[in-house]
């Protein structure tokens, strides 16, 4: 009777294994930790100043990004918000729907579930490559999302020049893509347990998802 | 009746009053430690208690996502979003939700295995096993309806081929599909009548159903694994030999079980609760639209069996047809097979394996109508290799599997060709 319980708990625990190792949808890891506070605030940094002009979160405050992210109200105000919104307001933009379908060909959606449809390691890798095609209207195409409408903004956004930082960037960016979909903070979001870190430094013992 | 009925006098004034005008204690009494169930009930029994917990929790969580859900295909995305921002706790009962939606399936395909093993669908049980299986359609309506309400892109597109496939009825295929839409495509009418259903409608439907099935089970009794009938040999008290009452024994081993089950469900809910994108899709945390197709449209895994039924015939009446027989051929199970021995510990080494290839034909199924093998395909025989006709010969081959297990049946039974163990007249336990 135990040893059939046995069975039943590894078969059920086993297969919540495979399910988690097999959603990283065939593309490389990228091991995003939700729980390195300090990456996220700087994914939190980088999304205000370059991407949120375009991309709004409607479904996020900002109060819970300042309650989640060990951040007091008003560095919030002060750094992150940059539409006059209030502190417990969602994060919205003032990019017009129909005007920038004309600008872009493509309204730029609304991206606090981005991280859940698509994965990590999808915007990681989306995020890091972008090549220049003057065949496009913006002179970017995307190798991740063919003939993508979204000009390459991680590249010309980001001071940094050298790939290495740009890479950390963008992971925290991720970090704080991932962050957006709900209870992540709680769940780990769509993965398992908890990953190796974000950003930059040195990835001594990564741990995969269970 | 399998059932001893006591008439209970309370000592309370207060309880003896109601029970003298309603014998609801005596009631309760006569289906719990008045009901001899057989004393050798394995794993196998306990799915029957879960899938009733899990049916609580589905109607209690699913009334308090009620309160917050917003059934406008306008609002409904935003409103599930809301509930798992917002609403204190409200990222539990919506997890909650969707874990329970998909372990009623994992708990009822096991329930019905069991009756399929120990053959709890035959005389005297059929009626036990047609209500079952009506509780069965019944169930994958609800389910179907219930992920249309969050109007993600999945729900939209699974909405929208699913109904359509009313589309091959003769004549009034057309009318018919718009009449269930409300419009030329799922939209906000569609959605208001699914809400509709998936919350009022079919939930009493499944409860008076679920009363139906266990008054049935009682007025008959249980099976067992051994398929012996425990009324045959009584004690001098009348109650069965080889019995003992549901209460106190099996209300606590189902707690056991219960709790058990809460354990694994809690692990999911916490930890897991997409299951990899298998519980909660991918392609769901994106808004319903009508322009964008995703990649693969497929059904939740529970109806990825049935779906690749349907797929793997190519032309849609036949298909739609062919997937509905793979349903309705169940509901015949107590006449397709007329075999006497009732429990596969003492049936036939062919009935084993026909039994055994038509689960596995089953997950098969269900790889290919969740669009596993159309991933696998390319890994195992090269980029260049033919997913369609790779995949369609394995489908069809593991379809044919499926149907060739009630045709098998038929035949096997009929004659006398089966080869049974003597069954014996008490049933056999561990110890």
């Amino acid at each position: 009777m135990l040893r059939n319980l046995a069975f039943a708990a590894l078969a059920v625990l086993g297969t919540a294994g495979v399910a988690a190792a097999s959603e990283e949808g065939g593309m490389e890891p990228v091991n995003v930790r939700v729980d390195d506070t300090a990456s996220v605030q700087r994914g939190a940094r980088l999304f205000f100043n370059y991407c949120s002009g375009c991309h709004s979160l409607q479904y996020m405050r900002y109060s819970r990004i300042g309650d989640d992210l060990e951040l007091d109200p008003k560095d919030v105000t002060d750094n992150l918000i940059f539409t006059g919104a209030k502190i417990g307001d969602h994060a919205t933009n003032n990019m017009p729907a129909n005007l920038s379908a004309t600008w872009f060909g493509k309204t730029p959606p609304d991206i606090s579930l981005e991280a859940r449809s698509k994965g990590s390691d999808w915007i990681y890798h989306y995020l890091k490559s972008f090549y220049l095609d003057p065949s496009r209207p913006a002179g970017w195409n995307n190798t991740v999302f063919p003939n993508a409408s979204m000009p390459n903004a991680p590249r010309t956004g980001f001071h940094s020049a050298s790939t290495s930082s740009f890479g950390s960037e963008s992971s925290s960016v991720t970090c704080a893509r991932r962050y957006a979909g709900p209870g992540s903070l709680t769940t780990s979001g769509s993965g398992g347990g908890p990953s190796a870190r974000c950003g930059r430094g040195s990835r001594s013992g990564s741990r995969r998802s269970p | 009746m399998g059932t001893t009925f006591v008439r209970l006098h309370p000592r309370n004034k207060a309880l003896a009053w109601v029970e003298d005008r309603l014998p609801w204690l005596s009631f309760l009494n006569q289906h719990t430690s008045g009901y001899y169930a057989p004393k050798n009930f394995n794993l196998w029994y306990y799915f029957g208690s879960l899938a009733l917990v899990v049916l609580v929790n589905q109607i209690l969580t699913g009334i308090f996502l009620t309160m917050f859900y917003k059934a406008s295909a306008a609002q409904a995305f935003a409103s599930v979003e809301y509930i798992m921002r917002d609403v204190e706790w409200g990222w539990l009962i919506r997890y909650m939700h969707s874990t329970g939606a998909s372990l009623f399936f994992v708990v009822v395909y096991l329930h019905m295995f069991r009756g399929l093993m120990y053959g709890s669908y035959k005389k005297p049980r059929e009626l036990v096993w047609l209500i079952g299986m009506l509780i069965f359609l019944v169930l994958m309506a609800e389910a179907f309806m219930g992920y249309v309400l969050p109007w993600g892109n999945m729900s939209f597109w699974g909405a929208k081929v699913i109904i359509s496939l009313f589309g091959a009825v003769p004549y009034i295929g057309d009318t018919l599909v718009e009449w269930i839409m409300g419009d030329y495509l799922p939209a906000d009418a569609t959605l208001n009548r699914f809400f509709a259903l998936h919350v009022i409608a079919l939930p009493l439907v499944l409860l008076l159903l679920v009363v139906l099935h266990l008054g049935a089970l009682h007025e008959v009794g249980s099976n067992n694994p051994d398929g012996v009938d425990i009324k045959e040999k009584k004690k001098p008290d009348g109650t069965p030999l080889d019995g003992i009452a549901f209460h106190p024994y099996y209300t606590v081993k189902d707690l056991f079980g219960t709790g058990f089950f809460l354990l694994l469900a809690a692990f999911i809910i916490f930890y897991a609760p997409t299951f990899g994108g298998w519980f909660l899709e991918h392609d769901n945390f994106i808004p319903a639209n009508n322009l964008a197709t995703p990649e693969h449209i497929k059904p939740v895994w529970y109806f990825t069996p049935f779906y690749a039924m349907l797929r793997m015939i190519p032309a849609k009446l036949p298909g739609v047809i062919v997937m509905f027989a793979g349903i309705v051929l169940l509901f015949f199970m107590p006449w397709i097979d007329r075999g006497v021995v009732k429990s596969v510990r003492y049936r036939g080494l062919g009935y084993k394996i026909a039994l055994g290839l038509f689960a596995i034909s089953f997950v098969m199924l269900g790889a290919v109508g969740a669009g596993v093998t159309a991933e696998k395909i390319p890994e195992w025989f090269g980029a260049d290799a033919n997913v369609t006709t790779i995949e369609n010969a394995f489908g069809r081959f593991w379809l044919v599997v499926y149907f060739a297990f009630f045709a098998f049946l038929g035949v096997y039974t009929w004659r006398g060709i089966e080869k049974t163990r003597p069954v014996p007249d008490r049933v056999t336990t561990h110890a």
